[in-house]
């Protein structure tokens, strides 16, 4: 939740309370209140069509509310039939009269002018690890293996200090275009990618260190099928750096973020 | 002059009727054809029956309807990823071939710890694969976590009797008719 | 309405102009709306002239040679058996769905109107007020004539089956041969039954015309439970092997979906024939020109509603027990309807039920008026308001989400990490739960407006039936969230208490506030007819949605099959056997929908014909009679 924006309609309904304004403005305060709140209240934004649905109950749902009783449909069709029938209002009825055909023509454009976008395909965002790799000749146990420098945390701490250092270097020299400084997929390149990179602070703890090295080892020409379709520019950094680098680099990585690597399951009594 | 009454029951029948037509309009819409009788070939190469089995898998089979590859957390269905490795080693005296045969021809013999039984026969309607292209999806589970080693005159528990493959004919080297619509959807 | 009243006459005649004039507009309408629909599904033939006569032959010369042509052809071809025909238009699929869906909604109105008829016939029995065996008597009204409009229905899909799917329906009638004579004789008993509870309504004693009532209800659901027999086959076939041939005709009929199909169709019929006796009720009140009637068909329209809405509220539960059979039957036809092609129609079918408890609610809101001295419970509304509306919203919420790409990019990923906790089933359960439960609390507040409880421990009582609700709610909403927590095989058996707390909670809530208002001092009365006219409308809107609904849940019923004819054994080789679009069946559920309403327009219309046998209403009619001819001459 973005909370200025919930604290803004919060504050906007307070004033309407205080200031004991009409059922009509209450209507009207509830139905954009909710829509901006569902609009822009929410840190991950809902979709349009979800939205659509949710404002088309809340509309039914006030309408049911204003005409459930006499005093209700009164104060609502008071202020309106009032609207309609005096004078003083003509000049702002005729407004309405030509303004709401405009609305209605200004959705229908605004719908229409969609920009173009590419089809959506569905992709496993973390496919399974096939059970064992190959990386420089050398075959890499994705289900039982683990990082070889991880043990080092406990037993040597300097040592493990180091390898750490060393893949904050492969980090900075390689990855921070894309992945960022901050390893929220937020690098320079970003703009131009799609799928973006992986934001290292939301994922890595539900994976496991091989898993992690499988993808940089082979990056996106490494993906299975339903990883696809093939169109992450992750290259194969096998071919770039060293295996003892890609591994320090996974240090660096749950170093940096703070989280922990996922736990070996057993997997054979799965 | 008022509107007739029985024009206004109209409008509102019509206006509820149309209301709820619309709703349909809004939902996906997506037409499923019945799965295409396909002819496998009988010269099928390994590389080609693991294609097979997967578009088997996800189109005519209804496997991925239950089962996800590679994917974690509360499942109804074991997940496949990786499912070689395990079943070597997962019912003593049965190969990885013979466990992913009886897991369809007697899905109940053996159930995963951990699942409720509810795997239909596959051999059987309303799935109902024929015995080579259930060896396709053998062939591609093998690939996941192992290396596919089955070919269409491989013999198992299940099919020891039967060796001869349907005739070839008209068939492309991917070993399914090019036009069928095996993931049976269109837009 | 002072102005209708002082241009009756005046009102009427256009009212004689116009009722015609809307009943045509509207035909056009409905055929105009279906061929808009179904026009795009036809298949023309691309007119070529054929290559005999493409050249320079004279027309005449040509078309003679095309005809002699076609003779000889169709003389040469042998006899041969159809597996299919096709039907002209719409094409066998939709002519023969559509066929079924009115004879099915007439069925379902005829075999509801008695059930409830009888019971309010022998509440006037037992209590001796007149006004109830009134009542049951004007329901009955519209039952002489849906039964027929039923049984053409019935010929006719008999006659389509046998033209259309012949090839099928040879097998299924094979397979149920033995069925069919019993269902051949129980319509002989219904038709005995119906019309001399009909026509013998104060001719008997009371007793023997109760006995009437209930053999109408007993062979009306026997013939139910035979017709389900045969369509619950189709989906869960038992009692016959692999090829098809039958092994045992008991089994066939006791298969997987019969039990709970007919106790969820039993309980539908029932909110249906009660939503559309209301909605009949509600046309009369909006016609009536006298208070008396006016008080005496609000009064008609809310016992109708409240069969309805008490009828609606278990049917989510019969339908968990008929998912959960179809999954024992076939996990493969519970995952195609809960997870593969017709997932989407369940949120359509969610804003349905949300639509049906939103305007039932409204409705009780409404009639809130017909009390004096209701302000206090007024402002409960807006509670009650605002937990349907956040239930609905939640059983709303798509599990799979629609959004663009640069929606996707922003969420990060295809699931959003909010909505994707309310797409699921735990979330939804625990919404349709709490929703049964504030519609309730809309009725319980409803009863006690203008009453006042005079018994000495009412505080206690009071708050023993808040505390009820509330922990019944507070079980609800834990368990659905402790479900985020649990295997899916715990998961699934969680909704059970879900329910029974639910069930227990209504059950002891109406327990205490039946003794609770046991001599209560009234401080308003009801009066019946004040309410406003637009709560009539919610009536006619309430039956529509169940009648949609109905069409709905029946596609899905009957769809699930996809490309089997029997589940399984037949399969369905007709160009047919694919499976629609929603959209496509939401238009063909809507214009069945449209004909049914047309057609129980007509029903309601030849029901008015019928001179009443009460005196009273005798003179009424006269005196209109009177008006009518007044304008004629």
């Amino acid at each position: 939740m973005k909370i200025p924006i919930v604290l803004a309609v919060a504050v906007a309904f307070g004033l309407l309370r205080f200031l004991r304004v009409k059922l009509l403005i209450w209507a009207a305060a509830w139905w954009i209140g909710i829509y901006i709140l569902l609009r822009f209240g929410f840190t991950a934004p809902i979709p349009s069509s979800v939205i659509t649905i949710y404002m088309g109950i809340v509309s039914i749902a006030i309408l049911a509310y204003v005409s459930s009783s006499q005093e209700r449909r009164d104060e609502i069709s008071g202020p309106l039939i009032r609207f309609m029938t005096e004078k003083r209002y003509t000049l702002l009825l005729a407004v309405a009269v030509v303004a709401i055909p405009a609305l209605a023509a200004a959705n229908v454009y605004v719908r229409m002018n969609v920009s173009i976008e590419p089809p959506l395909f569905s992709r496993t965002v973390h496919p399974a690890s096939p059970a064992d790799i190959t990386v420089h000749d050398k075959r890499i146990d994705l289900d039982a293996g683990e990082n070889p420098f991880r043990h080092l945390e406990t037993s040597n701490p300097q040592e493990f200090r180091k390898h750490v250092e060393n893949g904050r270097r492969v980090y900075y020299q390689n990855c921070v275009f894309c992945h960022g400084d901050t390893m929220s997929a937020n690098g320079m390149f970003v703009h131009g990618l799609d799928p973006i990179p992986t934001n290292f602070h939301d994922t890595i703890a539900q994976l496991r260190e091989t898993f992690l090295f499988w993808r940089i080892s082979k990056g996106g020409p490494g993906l299975p099928d339903e990883g696809g379709p093939w169109d992450t520019a992750m290259p194969a950094w096998e071919k770039f750096l060293q295996e003892d680098e890609m591994w320090d680099a996974v240090l660096f990585l749950y170093d940096f973020t703070g989280q922990r690597p996922r736990g070996r399951e057993e997997v054979a009594t799965k | 002059m008022t509107v007739p009454l029985i024009a206004r029951i109209g409008a509102l029948v019509l206006a509820t009727t149309a209301f709820y037509g619309y709703v349909g309009q809004m939902v996906p819409q997506k037409e499923v054809q019945p799965p295409a009788e396909v002819v496998l070939k009988s010269d099928l190469t390994t590389a080609d029956m693991v294609k097979v089995g997967r578009e088997i898998m996800e189109g005519k089979g209804l496997c991925l309807t239950c089962h996800t590859i590679g994917k974690s957390g509360a499942l109804r269905f074991p997940d496949l990823a990786g499912v070689d490795g395990r079943a070597k080693s997962r019912v003593a005296g049965l190969s990885d071939v013979e466990y992913f045969a009886q897991s369809m021809y007697e899905p109940w013999a053996f159930i995963v710890p951990g699942f409720n039984p509810g795997m239909p026969p596959i051999n059987k309607p309303p799935v109902g694969l024929t015995d080579q292209e259930i060896l396709c999806v053998i062939a591609y589970l093998q690939t996941l976590g192992g290396t596919p080693t089955v070919t269409l005159q491989t013999k198992h528990h299940y099919n020891s009797g039967t060796t001869a493959a349907p005739p070839s004919q008209g068939v492309s080297p991917g070993g399914t008719q090019p036009e069928a619509p095996l993931k049976g959807e269109k837009r | 309405m002072t102005n209708g009243i002082m241009n009756g006459a005046m009102n009427r005649r256009v009212l004689i102009l116009l009722g015609p004039v809307a009943g045509i507009v509207m035909f056009l309408g409905v055929v105009w709306m279906a061929s808009v629909f179904v026009g795009h599904n036809e298949y023309k033939e691309p007119y070529r002239a054929p290559a005999a006569t493409a050249d320079a032959t004279p027309r005449a010369e040509g078309v003679a040679a095309e005809k002699a042509a076609a003779e000889t052809k169709a003389k040469a071809t042998p006899y041969t058996e159809a597996e299919y025909r096709r039907f002209p238009g719409v094409g066998s699929r939709v002519a023969i769905w559509s066929v079924a869906q009115l004879h099915l909604l007439f069925a379902a109105f005829v075999l509801a109107v008695p059930m409830f008829a009888f019971i309010i016939e022998v509440i006037g029995y037992k209590t001796g007020d007149e006004r109830y065996d009134r009542l049951a008597h004007e329901f009955t009204n519209l039952l002489s004539v849906s039964f027929s409009l039923t049984a053409t229905f019935g010929a006719f899909l008999t006659f389509m089956l046998i033209i259309l799917y012949p090839k099928f329906t040879n097998y299924l009638m094979s397979v149920f041969s033995p069925t069919f004579l019993p269902y051949v004789l129980l319509f002989f008993f219904e038709a005995f039954f119906l019309y001399t509870y009909y026509y013998g309504w104060g001719k008997f004693h009371p007793l023997v015309h109760l006995g009437l009532g209930l053999g109408l209800n007993v062979v009306g659901t026997a013939i139910m439970m035979i017709a389900n027999a045969w369509l619950t086959f189709m989906m869960s076939p038992r009692g016959i092997s692999d090829t098809g041939a039958v092994l045992s005709v008991r089994d066939a009929i006791f298969n997987y979906t019969w039990l709970p199909i007919n106790v969820h169709r039993f309980i539908a019929n029932i909110a249906f024939g009660g939503s559309v006796a209301a909605a009949y009720a509600a046309f009369k009140f909006l016609q009536a020109e006298t208070d008396e009637e006016r008080a005496h068909y609000d009064w008609m329209g809310y016992i109708g509603n409240f069969v309805a809405i008490s009828a609606f509220l278990p049917l989510p539960f019969a339908g968990y027990w008929l998912a959960k059979e179809i999954y024992a039957f076939s996990q493969t036809l519970g995952l195609t309807m809960m997870g593969g092609a017709f997932s989407w129609l369940f949120i359509i079918q969610a804003v349905l039920i949300g639509n049906l408890f939103l305007a039932a609610n409204y409705y009780l809101w409404l009639g809130m008026g017909r009390v004096e001295g209701v302000q206090p419970l007024q402002k409960f509304i807006k509670y009650l308001l605002i937990g349907i509306t956040l239930c609905f919203a939640v059983w709303a919420t798509p599990r799979s989400i629609i959004a663009t790409v640069s929606e996707i990019r922003a969420m990060g990923g295809s699931a959003h990490p909010i909505l994707g906790y309310l797409g699921v089933m735990s979330a939804k359960n625990t919404a349709v739960n709490i929703l049964i439960l504030t519609t309730f609390m809309s009725f319980l507040l409803y009863r006690r407006t203008g009453k006042v409880a005079t018994v000495a421990w009412a505080k206690i009582g009071h708050a023993a039936q808040l505390a009820i609700f509330a922990t019944a709610a507070f079980i609800v909403i834990f368990l659905g969230v402790y479900g985020y927590f649990v295997e899916a095989t715990v998961r699934i058996r969680l909704s059970v208490p879900q329910v029974s707390s639910v069930l227990m909670a209504m059950v002891s809530i109406t327990a205490i506030d039946v003794f609770l208002f046991r001599g209560a001092t009234r401080t308003g009365e009801v009066r019946w007819g004040r309410i406003p006219r637009i709560s009539q409308y919610v009536l006619i809107f309430i039956a529509v949605t169940f009648t949609w609904l109905m069409g709905l849940m029946g596609y899905v019923r009957s769809g699930l099959r996809q490309h089997w004819h029997v589940y399984g054994v037949v399969r369905d080789t007709s160009p047919d056997a694919f499976t629609p679009t929603l959209g496509f069946a939401t238009k063909v559920v809507s214009v069945t929908v449209l004909e049914f309403f047309l057609l129980i327009g007509v029903v309601f219309w030849i029901a008015s014909l019928h001179d009443r046998p009460d005196f009273q209403r005798q003179a009424k009619t006269t005196r209109r009679t009177g008006a009518h001819e007044a304008e004629l001459t």
